[in-house]
């Protein structure tokens, strides 16, 4: 043990430190009659609600007052205690409660999943994070804070737009076409999690996550294995995350009161070119094609234009210097306050919240307001039934932008050239000497599409909001007819009613002054119940059993409706003007879609001496997705847990307190396909259609009768040691998931009459390791630091498609691929080798190693993919006094990003911007250089006329990075203050997220989620970025108020 | 109380097994099942029809427009998608040559589940059954000698034509095929066509006839230079004394009408005012679109020139119309007919 000290370089901080005095508190640890640690075991003087709760390794630390007091300690599945301890002055009381496990009763009862949740070793891979450390983070929504909390746990948060989502992978990615998330529970049912409800409409997948507050989660469960999401069996392929929201625990009232308040900025700056500097690369390659005389300007002059008049709209283009990253980037300002109220009492009691959270990005005009409301009552109807409910109804109205692709940000780091001024700054006439501009007036141009442009602009004129109102009601019903014996019903209804309100004014529309109004409706209800019975039973002395059924069924309808209106005049400029308008709405009503799924489980579960484990489930599962061949399959799991600290060889080891070996073999699915996609469709629908006024028939989609369970089966073990109590955790897991009969959205030829239809086809391999350790560097000290990290490998490997040829599944629009014995979204592109010293052309290498200075599609091959190998998170935490210091590092190795827009930052010199790093370029013979002879003419790069998309491996990098996501200091006031304030709590705290990030990347930032078409495209297209803004970089500061 | 809850119990567990198979039944709304698709003769004409259509489709513009830059008199086209077609080298990002390709096997697929379905339609008759199976064997020719064509070395590139040729869908299934050979191709049109031949009716109002399948078996043969078929059939249709050749012909009439020298003519199924068809936009456009230079089509110079040695050529005014910056519509191309098979 003391070498132990001695290695840490904590030992120095101590020694200063351990001369400061501390406040009155009692500390210890909270363990069973084994003397295992119970983590999460409520500590509180009696009658009051001072208390605290015991952490992972079961350590807890009172703060009380002097004086003599009645301490209880209740847990799960445990007896209640109750201690009388004296505090004296000044004194660090140390005490450890030894509670003793109890009967089951609907008091001690908590309900995760389908069962009662008992306080036993669980044969399976389950990550918990506590609803503290979801809400101490504050990102764009909630579940972005779970990045680098869990080993095995994949998030990428998408960007800094206001309201984003992120990208959510447990154990790698095993989907192909089919939708690659985990299954989301609230509250004991299955959540609507639809990315692409809204499509991809202005660059922003809509995300259904973004409406829970993260102020009422208790806590959050990520479950990885077949043991442990194997009772979800059918749906769990890629994992499972539970969420529980808060309820009332302790007697009488409490109440918490939280205030926020922070900056939002980027967290990196694309470095575009100024006027100066790309009037110069324009003119140098314009110079290097052969040109004469002054180089062509887009939006002002064109290639046959006179060199008089090339030349003064040179001359003039350098006296504007635009800095339209600065035009649509700023500053933005975030806000939150949240109160909530718990009542325990002896009927019933209630949790009660109200939460205002307004999160303005960075993106100029663009926000997140979440309004939220909670009441989760719980109603004791007698001894027997209990009652509770979680009743939410929330309101994001989300103050749109456009980014990427679609405009702003992404307009400034492309189309939007330096020398194009915001508003004009003259006034100009047309041929009949008719004013067209005058000065102030916005300078419109257009893009190489046509498109008419002006980030600032559209931002300033564009009305755009989406509005979602989310209602998530859950009751479940507890019923303990005898000891033993829990029946329990749950039911729930998710409603998401997403209103995106666009008005395009007339001014966009340079030649017929025509605006237009939409108004995009989707309503999805989705209920679900589940019934489950569960009983258990001393079988012989020593050996426990129990026995599950269930039966659950879910159906969601989703509903479209649009409203638009076209040909607006100049005098309707705002939403209020739409009413009056009296333009005919147009309104399409789509048609529903609905899906269903019905499901019967059964799980057994034995344990013997409390030392060995096994348990047992089957799940059969259908789901209307599926033909009417295959819509039921069967999903089996099995598992064991041996505690080997229990057996006599380790028993008093002096080292290792704890340790337990697991494993789990089971067959997990996934259905996650668009709701229609087994049938084969006809159509009557004219759409203008017909032959010589006779109406036609027609097939529109090719069907598949045999769709099935896309199934995962998936073996797991895992090792958890304590040592030296505890002081030290450390879980050892590794984990082969193989899938089959994955679903992918096969191409088809076109030969045969259809361009794609579903299919069982792929096969893919994800094997890994995680580890987990904690580590507590103190005891009994003022000065506490604890170290919580981890690690995880994934080897991901698409191991078949059939028959069928990797142009069956493209990434379409982001050049990633499935290519038999790689992994899962490869990038398939042209491999660019150097820049030839002498003609400064770039060279490229085929496929059988031959330099090409021709780039073409046939010698494109693998060049690398977009998963990381090695990702975790580190948790550093230092406490002292009232104070404390946390630290939270996530990092992500082996992962290359393929910069989809640098092919035109740093290509061939267009109407696009470029990025500084343009400037290592070649210029004369001899010269190395990264970048080729700049030219306007994509030929030169072997490119196919008119196709300046230079999809090569230049643009792919290498994305390492170490990121502080977090770093935050809290004060706690002593108890002596928040007394005399009349309050139990009185807690004040700063954090930054995203301070630094180490990274090789080059470009912005190196977590990137962009925006997705569909789910095929947000498994294939991880670290693809286009045009995709940077991550937040926030500074807040925040109030916790309890009394 | 146990015996009440496991009774509770045991009526969900019945309520759920009992309706299982239909909770797990959600059809899609606003589309129409396969299986439901084909009940009466009128499905069936009407799945014929959309045939047509997709023919009227291709001919409206697409069809030209590949032809057109797959000959020997064009220059290099403007625009990303012409220029991979006429260099021979579209891709992915490229889609006229695969969209034209695939409407043809849109087609063919229609053509192929009409008469899959033949037996699940109740009330069909013998006559109309015969007609219809011609009229598909008709349409599954038409499109697949097209294709051979342009994605086809020629008959006789190979003395035996073994060569790659197309290829052929003879079932109404996704099974992905390899191609077949020349030989084979054009074997498997002439057996649709002999068929269709046999059983089309001497008169079919704007649908296909035996006169059309005679002037289609006419034009194969000649494309497989056997003159003496192609005579041979022609002459059928020539002495059938249906047709006559015209002096005055406008070739492109305003108002919808099948001129003397028709044989078999797709209507036009733009619903617009006249039936006006597309291809002056669609095709004829493209030589000039819309006054913006350069246009997406040019004609090589050297057929310019070739013309322009004699001034009376007719085609030197049309050229010349289109070589300025201005928007020439032909009145000329404002037709009904979209596509005429003349012999």
């Amino acid at each position: 043990m003391s070498k132990f000290y001695r290695t840490s370089i904590l030992t120095a901080f101590m020694a200063v430190l351990s001369f400061v005095s501390w406040g009155q508190t009692i500390s210890g640890v909270v363990t069973d009659e084994e003397n295992r640690p119970i983590p999460g075991a409520f500590v509180l003087v009696k009658g009051t609600s001072n208390g605290t709760a015991s952490d992972q390794v079961g350590n807890y630390s009172l703060t009380t007052g002097v004086g003599t007091f009645e301490i209880e300690v209740k847990a799960l599945n445990f007896e209640t205690i109750t201690k009388q301890i004296t505090v004296p002055v000044g004194a660090l009381v140390k005490h450890n409660f030894k509670l003793s496990s109890g009967t089951l009763t609907l008091d001690n009862v908590e309900i995760i999943g389908y069962g009662v949740e008992r306080n036993r070793p669980s044969t399976g891979s389950i990550a918990k994070i506590s609803g503290k450390d979801i809400s101490a983070i504050r990102t764009p929504s909630f579940e972005a804070a779970l990045q680098g909390q869990a080993a095995g746990l994949q998030v990428s948060q998408g960007s800094g737009i206001a309201g984003a989502g992120s990208l959510i992978r447990i154990r790698g990615t095993a989907s192909v076409s089919a939708g690659g998330d985990p299954l989301y529970i609230i509250d004991g049912i299955p959540m609507t999690q639809d990315y692409f409800l809204r499509g991809n409409s202005g660059a922003l997948n809509n995300n259904p996550l973004a409406t829970i507050n993260p102020n009422d989660i208790e806590k959050v469960e990520v479950r990885k294995d077949a043991a442990a999401a194997g009772e979800y069996g059918s749906r769990a392929a890629n994992g499972v995350i539970i969420i529980t929201t808060k309820r009332a625990k302790e007697k009488g009232w409490k109440f918490d009161y939280g205030l926020n308040a922070g900056i939002s900025t980027p967290a990196s700056r694309p470095n575009m070119l100024n006027t100066d500097q790309y009037l110069r690369i324009r003119q140098e390659a314009w110079e290097n094609d052969g040109g004469t005389g002054y180089v062509w300007l887009p939006n002002m002059t064109s290639a046959t234009d006179d060199a008089a008049t090339r030349k003064a709209a040179y001359l003039k283009a350098g006296k504007t210097n635009t800095d339209w990253v600065s035009q649509t980037v700023g500053r933005g300002n975030k806000y939150g306050t949240n109160f909530s109220a718990r009542y325990g009492g002896k009927k019933h009691s209630v949790y009660f919240s109200v939460g205002y959270d307004d999160n303005q990005s960075f993106l100029k005009g663009n926000s997140y307001k979440r309004i939220s409301a909670r009441v989760n009552p719980e109603f004791r109807l007698g001894d027997k039934l209990r009652l509770n409910l979680s009743l939410s109804g929330t309101r994001g109205l989300n103050k749109r932008v456009d980014a990427a692709w679609s405009g702003g940000l992404g307009d400034a780091m492309s189309n939007a050239l330096p020398y194009y001024p915001v508003y004009h700054t003259d006034t100009t006439f047309n041929a009949a000497g008719d004013v067209v501009n005058k000065p102030g007036d916005y300078f419109y141009w257009r893009d190489e599409f046509g498109n008419v442009k002006n980030p600032v602009a559209y931002r300033e004129q564009l009305r755009w909001t989406t509005v979602e109102d989310r209602v998530i009601n859950t009751g479940r019903l507890i019923y303990m007819p005898k000891k033993n014996l829990f029946i329990i019903a749950t039911g729930g209804m998710d409603w998401m009613h997403i209103g995106e309100n666009r008005l395009t004014p007339s001014t966009f529309d340079l030649s017929n002054g025509q605006g237009s109004y939409s108004n995009d409706q989707r309503l999805v209800r989705n209920y679900s119940y589940n019934i489950t019975a569960e009983y258990s039973k001393e079988l012989i002395p020593d050996l426990n059993a129990s026995l599950l059924i269930g039966h659950e069924l879910q159906h969601s309808k989703t509903e479209y409706i649009n409203d638009y209106i076209p040909n607006l005049d100049a005098t309707v400029s705002e939403f209020s003007d739409v009413q009056n308008n009296p333009n005919t709405r147009v309104r399409t009503v789509g048609n529903p879609n609905q899906f269903s799924f019905l499901g019967f489980f059964a799980k057994y579960n034995m344990n013997y001496k409390s030392k060995y484990f096994f348990e047992a489930s089957v799940r059969r599962d259908g789901s209307s997705r599926f033909g009417v061949n295959n819509k039921f399959g069967n999903f089996p799991s099995a598992s064991l847990g041996w505690i080997i600290s229990e057996e006599g060889f380790l028993k008093d080891n002096k080292t290792i307190n704890y340790m337990k070996l697991r494993a789990s073999y089971g067959l997990t699915g996934n259905s996650d396909i668009p709701a229609n996609a087994q049938y084969a469709l006809y159509s009557a629908v004219n759409n203008g259609t017909y032959y010589n006024q006779n109406p036609i028939l027609y097939p529109t989609q090719a069907g598949n009768a045999n769709l099935k369970w896309e199934t995962t089966n998936n073996f797991s073990v895992a090792l958890e040691t304590g040592f030296w109590q505890d002081r030290m955790t450390v879980i050892l897991e590794g984990y082969r998931k193989y899938s089959r009969d994955v679903l992918m959205n096969v191409s088809l030829p076109a030969s045969t009459g259809f361009t794609n239809f579903w299919d069982n086809v792929a096969e893919v391999l994800n094997e890994g390791i995680e580890l987990t350790t904690v580590v507590n560097w103190t005891k009994n000290s003022k000065f506490t630091a604890r170290t919580s990290a981890n690690f995880s490998y994934n080897y991901n490997e698409l191991v078949s498609i059939g028959d069928y040829t990797p142009d069956a599944v493209s990434g379409g629009t982001n050049d990633s691929r499935v290519l038999v014995g790689k992994p899962i979204g490869s990038f398939y592109l042209v491999s660019f080798d150097h820049i030839d010293a002498q003609s400064g052309l770039p060279v490229y290498i085929t496929p059988q190693g031959n330099y090409t200075t021709d780039y073409d599609n046939s010698i494109r091959n693998y060049v690398g993919n977009g998963l990381p190998k090695m990702m975790g998170g580190l948790t550093q935490t230092f406490g002292w006094k009232n104070f404390s210091l946390s630290a939270l590092f996530t990092y992500s190795l082996g992962a290359r990003i393929f910069d989809s827009s640098a092919k035109r930052q740093l290509g061939v010199v267009s109407s696009w911007n470029m990025r500084e790093e343009i400037l290592d370029r070649w210029t004369a013979p001899g010269d190395e250089s990264t970048f080729g002879r700049l030219t306007l003419d994509e030929t030169t790069y072997g490119l196919p006329d008119g196709f300046p998309w230079w999809n090569t491996s230049l643009f792919m990098y290498k994305a390492n990075y170490m990121r502080l996501r977090n770093l935050s200091l809290d004060y706690t006031f002593p108890n002596e203050v928040t007394k005399r304030m009349k309050m139990t709590g009185l807690n004040i705290g700063v954090s930054v997220t995203n301070l630094f990030t180490i990274t090789n990347f080059p470009g912005l930032d190196p977590e990137v989620v962009r925006d997705f078409e569909n789910a095929q495209d947000r498994n294939l297209s991880p670290n693809v970025t286009y045009l995709t803004p940077m991550q937040e970089r926030s500074f807040n500061i925040r109030l916790n108020a309890n009394f | 109380m146990k015996k009440i809850s496991y009774f509770i119990l045991a009526i969900g567990l019945a309520l759920g097994i009992a309706s299982c198979e239909k909770m797990l039944e959600y059809p899609p709304e606003g589309a129409i099942l396969a299986e439901d698709a084909l009940n009466t003769p009128d499905d069936a004409q009407r799945l014929l029809n959309s045939c047509y259509d997709v023919i009227g489709n291709l001919f409206d513009g697409k069809y030209q427009n590949i032809c057109e830059l797959m000959s020997d008199n064009m220059a290099e086209p403007n625009g990303l998608d012409f220029n991979a077609v006429y260099n021979r080298e579209t891709n992915f990002f490229t889609p006229t040559t695969n969209g034209t390709y695939g409407d043809f096997y849109y087609a063919i697929y229609r053509c192929n589940s009409l008469m899959k379905n033949f037996d699940l339609i109740d009330g069909l008759s013998d006559v109309d059954r015969n007609r219809m199976e011609a009229e598909a064997k008709f349409i599954r020719a038409f499109c697949h000698f097209n294709v051979v064509k342009i994605w086809a070395q020629p008959y006789g590139s190979s003395s035996s034509n073994s060569h790659l040729g197309i290829i052929l869908r003879r079932e109404a299934d996704n099974t992905p095929l390899s191609r077949s050979t020349v030989a084979e191709s054009y074997a498997f049109i002439i057996e649709d066509l002999e068929f269709a031949y046999a059983n089309l009716p001497e008169s079919n109002g704007s649908y296909a006839t035996k006169d059309a399948a005679a002037g289609l078996l006419a034009m194969v043969y000649f494309q497989m230079n056997n003159y003496v078929q192609a005579e041979q059939y022609a002459s059928l249709v020539i002495n059938s004394g249906t047709y006559a050749m015209s002096d005055t012909l406008d070739r492109f009439p305003a108002t919808p009408a099948m001129n003397p020298e028709t044989v078999f003519g797709i209507v036009s199924s733009n619903p617009g005012a006249d039936h006006v068809d597309q291809r002056t936009d669609n095709f004829i456009g493209n030589y000039n679109a819309g006054g913006v230079l350069p246009p997406n089509l040019m004609l090589s110079n050297e057929l310019y020139q070739f013309t322009n040695l004699n001034s009376a050529d007719d085609r030197l005014a049309w050229m010349q119309s289109r070589a300025g910056n201005t928007k020439t519509v032909d009145s000329k191309t404002r037709s009904s007919l979209i596509f005429q098979l003349y012999i």
